[in-house]
This record gives structure tokens, sequence and C-alpha cells, in this order.
């Protein structure tokens, strides 16, 4: 039996193993290394989160009813959408690692054990991608940045879901087939530059236990799990690139051999890879994960499209032209046009135009579904610019919201609220906005590219021109949208 | 070439879409963490749900009580009439002009007030714009204040009427156009 993995499905586009050993590894770095080996380190680093959870759902529902002076408007909507794809884009998934709604979860579980495992209808991303979109739906409708007392219920009811789900239900169920943040982490994590993987695979040959999926067990009875394995359900050798993973480091605590790394890799390469996945299988036969990314970019636009008066414009529009006099009708039909109708005609135009003029002999929707992922870097890319924008030009309103809170219950220790700090200057924010839309675009086509290669049969440079054609429509669209001034409004119809 | 037996055993075991069969024994997986004796699974997961939900509770109902113990409220004066205009309108980003006029109950201007403003969007996150506003007639008052930004403004009035007694007024400005 052959000790290399090189040509496994799961391999083949691997990097060399000299390359590996060239690669960062995190878990190499003098403090994060041994703090990462720790096994308590993830409930260490989910605390702080949680009792700023706590502390925004408190002031969320009886603090001040001005988002600008409330905890959990401005660390929901400025600060943690902020930091969250900053990090996403200069490390990896560490969120999901720090997830707070996961300790309650843990608590839970020393009373009771789940039972039931996750309906199989449900086992794909289908009912999440569903959630996501509910989630942007309702940002729009209820105006949630402006409502300390709804973002506090959305936290309190995160919560709430998470113990129902994982009360009942095996395993991360919540984390792999619910969480739409989650998910979000998980495609923008495509694009991160630091992967979990295994460090060498002739270590996982030579392995007889896989702790890494099934846990480390007591060696006496073999059925106390000591450590967790996976609940993801991503064996480590046969695991590709960060989809589905949330960092959680269970794996890394699991291994015997200390095989498990936090890895360096080249940005975004995964989306060119076409391998059989460890829990995920290949990303060409997975329409919801297609689907994900498709809304994940698409819901980029749809969402900056939110904050800007165009969108004002076109719905006053809808209601006119319809005589509807309800928000959420002419809402609903913006977000039909925007995340169904229009990605829907735009992909298969592309579609259409790579097997009949780039000469490809697959079907449509096929290529559709492989294409897609290449839109994910542009996508990241707008949301990156859009909450990059809020969480640069209010960098320091956090510091007032703090002081104000603690003095409200009468500890002021930060001292008097100084409610005149504000953030970056627009006109440094602007520029970084418009390079951060640059650089998600040159992902995806640098993407779509390698993806243009792939066929023989094709024609790469026209294929590359017809889906490089519709990554620089939308990097178009989100320039226009980016560049219009920008126009927070609740009320839709005739505001 | 083929995968080793070891790692098909365990792909396998996982099963085809990687979730039920690897865990057909099930609750194994969590037994390091469960009481040695657990009780029926829907009054654990009734108990569990309702535990953390008291608990959340509890600490709001504790935080209502110590703020509304240290909160000092600045609602002295509520017998005071207060009219606002907000120019241009409708509002537009850039320079606005707010006009306070002050009354006390019987209609009579409160001449000699202070009025400081605050302007902040209804989006977190955005530097809030701040002014004085100075006395142009007989409880008659003006401020400049910027609107740096199109969308939702709100505008709090922070008073000191010439007795010492504060208030504080806050009105919405909806829609600020961009230009």
């Amino acid at each position: 039996m052959s000790k290399s993995f090189d040509n496994q499905p799961g391999h083949s586009s691997r990097p060399l193993a000299a390359e590996e050993a060239r690669a960062v590894d995190l878990m190499d770095a003098p403090l994060l290394g041994r703090l990462f080996r720790w096994r308590h380190a993830r409930t260490a680093l989910q605390i702080p989160p949680l009792i700023i959870s706590v502390l925004m759902v408190l002031h969320g529902f009886f603090g001040p009813t001005l988002a600008p002076k409330n905890l959990a408007t401005t660390v929901s909507w400025v600060h943690f959408r902020g930091a969250l794809v900053f990090v996403l884009l200069l490390a990896g998934n560490f969120f999901c690692l720090a997830c707070p709604f996961m300790l309650p979860r843990q608590l839970a579980r020393r009373f009771f054990r789940p039972r039931y495992n996750w309906p199989r209808r449900l086992r794909n991303k289908w009912f999440s991608i569903a959630l996501f979109v509910l989630i942007l739906f309702i940002y729009e409708l209820f105006d949630l940045w402006s409502s300390p007392w709804w973002t506090a219920w959305l936290i309190l009811g995160y919560f709430l879901a998470i113990l129902f789900v994982d009360g009942a239900f095996k395993h991360a169920t919540f984390c792999k087939f619910v969480c739409p943040i989650g998910q979000f982490n998980f495609v923008a994590s495509t694009i991160s530059p630091l992967e979990v993987r295994v460090r060498n695979q002739d270590v996982c040959v030579d392995c007889r236990t896989k702790d890494c999926i099934r846990g480390r067990r007591d060696q006496a009875t073999d059925t106390m799990v000591i450590q967790r394995g996976c609940e993801l359900a991503l064996f480590q050798p046969q695991k590709v690139g960060n989809m589905d993973c949330t960092f959680c480091l269970d794996c890394v605590h699991a291994c015997p051999h200390d095989n498990v790394g936090i890895i360096g890799r080249l940005p975004a390469s995964e989306l060119t890879i076409d391998a059989q996945r460890s829990g995920i299988g290949y990303f060409s036969r997975r329409k919801d994960l297609a689907a994900l990314s498709v809304v994940f970019t698409f819901g980029a636009v749809l969402n900056a499209f939110g904050m800007v008066s165009p969108v004002y414009a076109a719905q006053s529009w809808l209601a006119g032209v319809l005589r509807i006099d309800q928000e959420a009708a002419t809402l609903g039909l913006i977000f039909i046009a925007g995340l169904i109708v229009e990605p829907a005609l735009l992909l298969a135009l592309a579609g259409w135009l790579t097997k009949r003029w780039g000469g490809s002999r697959s079907a449509i929707l096929p290529l559709i579904i492989r294409h897609s992922y290449a839109l994910v870097p542009l996508g990241f890319g707008i949301w990156l610019s859009h909450y990059g924008f809020h969480f640069l030009m209010g960098l320091y309103t956090i510091i007032p919201v703090f002081q104000s809170a603690l003095a409200s219950v009468g500890w002021p220790i930060m001292g008097a609220p100084m409610w005149g700090l504000g953030g970056l200057p627009e006109n440094a924010v602007y520029p970084m906005e418009m390079g951060f839309l640059g650089l998600g675009l040159l992902g995806s086509l640098l993407v779509v590219y390698r993806l243009a290669e792939e066929d023989p049969e094709t024609h790469t440079g026209k294929v590359f021109s017809v889906w490089a054609g519709l990554c620089l429509l939308l990097w178009g669209a989100a320039m226009w949208l980016l560049s219009q001034p920008m126009e927070m409004r609740g009320a839709f119809i005739g505001g | 070439m083929t995968l080793p037996q070891s790692h098909r055993a365990a792909e396998t075991e996982r099963g085809r879409d990687g979730w039920t069969e690897r865990w057909r024994d099930g609750a194994q997986e969590f037994s390091s963490f469960l009481p040695s004796v657990p009780p029926s699974f829907p009054l654990r997961l009734f108990v569990s749900l309702w535990l953390n939900l008291l608990a959340f509770l509890g600490l709001a109902i504790c935080a209502n009580v110590l703020q509304s113990g240290c909160r000092k409220t600045s609602e002295t004066a509520p017998d005071i009439v207060f009219e606002h205009k907000v120019a241009p309108a409708p509002p537009t980003k850039g320079p606005a002009t707010v006009t306070l006029k002050l009354a006390d109950s019987a209609g009579k201007p409160i001449v000699g007030a202070r009025v400081n403003l605050e302007g902040n969007m209804s989006h977190p996150g955005m530097r809030p714009v701040f002014s004085e506003a100075s006395e142009v007639g007989p409880g008659r008052y003006e401020a400049a204040l910027e609107f740096t930004m199109g969308g939702d403004w709100v505008i709090l009035f922070h008073i000191t009427l010439p007795d010492g007694r504060s208030l504080e007024r806050q009105i919405d400005v909806k829609g600020v156009r961009s230009g």
C-alpha cells in the first residue's frame, strides 16, 4: 500500500511537501502556538465575546434607544461586522473559533445529550441560505441598524436557536446547517490566507486511531470521548480548504501526533480546486454551495444598494407603479430581483456563452455551478468595502458607548463619554474601499482564469472573457454603488 | 491509487454524507460531558432551555434595577413648551439651521436658557455633530448644524434653564437628502 496521498482526489492540487514545509504555521508561533495548543483555548477565547454579548443584550433592552449610543447596535453593526471581514481577510475563520454562542450550548450539553440526527433532507445549505437571506431582509425592513431593541432580540434569538438546535440534534448541526453567520464565514474564509490542515500526510497514513474525527477516547474503554474530534465531519487527511471549518481546534487537540496546524496558503486557491472534500464532496456537484456563493456575492451588492439613495427611488417607483403601500412587498420585490432574477439571468447567459462561444461540451447548469465559486473573491471585496467603510468611519465610536454604558450603571471607570470621537476621515476611507473592490475583482479574475484553463476542450480566452465580463459588470455596479453618497434611511416609501 | 484501508474505514464509518453513520452509536460521543444518571431527554431539554432563559432574564432584571437606581433624570422641567424648526425643508446634506422656541406653560418666552445641540445619524458609527444655540430673540434660539451625510438624523437638545433646571428633548430629522 502506498503511503503517498499526492495522487488522491483530495490532494491532487495540494502544495508539494517541500512547499508545505516552508509554509507559515501559526501553531509554531511563539505565543499563539502555545495558546492554540492549550485544551481550553477556545473556551478562553469565547468568554470575552460572551461577556460582551450579554452586555449588548442588556444594553439593547435597557439602555439608550438611540442606536449610536447603544452597545447592541454599535458593536453589532459597526465593529463586529468590520472586525469579522478584516480577520477573514488577514487570517481565517477565527470568529467561529471565538463564537460566544457556543458556550451556553456547551453548558447545556452538560445537562442533556442531543438525541437526534439532523434530518437528511436538510443536510445541505438551502435552509441556511434562506436564513441568510431572511436576515438581510429583516435588516432592511426593520432598520435593525437603528434599533437596539430589535438587535438585542436578534442576539438573544441566536442564543436560543442554538440551544434548541444543538440541544436536540447531535454534533455541530447549528454551525454546519443552520447558522447564517457561519455560512458567511465559511464562504468568506475560502479567500483567507490560513487553513487548518494536516502538516504531513504520511503521518496520517500510519495513523490507526483517526482521533481527528473520531475524538480521542479513553484507552481503557474506547467509548469515553476525552477530546472531541471534528463535529462538522471534516476528516483532516481528506479535508480541502476552509469550507465548513470553524477553526474550533478540536482536531488540533485530538491528533495524538501533533500533526494538524493552522497553515498559510494562497488565498482563494481552494476555489480553483475541484477535489473531493471530506464532509462536503465535490464543489462542482454541490448546487447548494454554488447557490450560497451566488447569494453571498449578489447579497453583497444588494446590501450595499440598501444604503444609497437609488434604492429609495427604486422602491418609491415600484410602490407607485404597482400601487403598493407596504414596504415589505416592495422590498421583497427588490430582493427577488437582486437575489434570484438578476443572478439567474446573468449566470444563465454566461453559461450559455461558455457553451456556445467557448466551446464547452458540458451542460449549462454544471458550468454555472463550477464558475459561481469564482464570484466569491469579488463578493468578499464588496462586503469588505461596505463593512470596512462603517468600521473605519466609526472606529473609535465604541469608546464613548462603553464609557456611557459603564457610567449608566454607576461604574464610570472609563471616564465621561467622549461623544466627539469618530473614526478615520471619509477621504481616507474611500480609496481603501476602492482598493478592496479591486482586490476582490483581481481574485475573481485569477480564479476565473484557472477555471477557464481547466477544460482542455474549451477556448480558454473566450471562456475567461465571458466570466471576466460578468465579474467586471458586478465590480462596476459595486463601484457605482459605493461611490454614491450614503443615505442610510429607515423609511423607504414616500421618504 | 486507492485510499489506505484505515482511511477508507474512517470514510465508511463517517458515511456517504459524512454525518450520520459515524455516530450511529450516537450519544457516546458526548459521554464525557454528561452526568452519570441523566433524566429523560425532553425533561433535560426543557430544564436546560429554561435555565438559560432564566439566567438571561435574571441578568436583565438585575441590570434594569441597577440602571433605574443609578439613573439621574435630567427631565426636571416637564412644563416647558418646546417648538422647533429645521431649515432647509426638506433637509439636505450640508449646513442647516435649527430654530427653537422655549416658553413656559403660560406661553411666556423663556429668556437666557443655554441650549446645546447634538446631531446623530440613526446608523451607529457615524461621528456626531455638536453646536451651541444663541438666543436671537426672546425665547427664540438658533443654531447652525452640519448634516455631514444623507440619511436619518436625530437631534438631541440639552437645555439648561435660567433657574438651573435642565431638560433634554429629541427630534427625528428623517430623510436628509444627499444633495
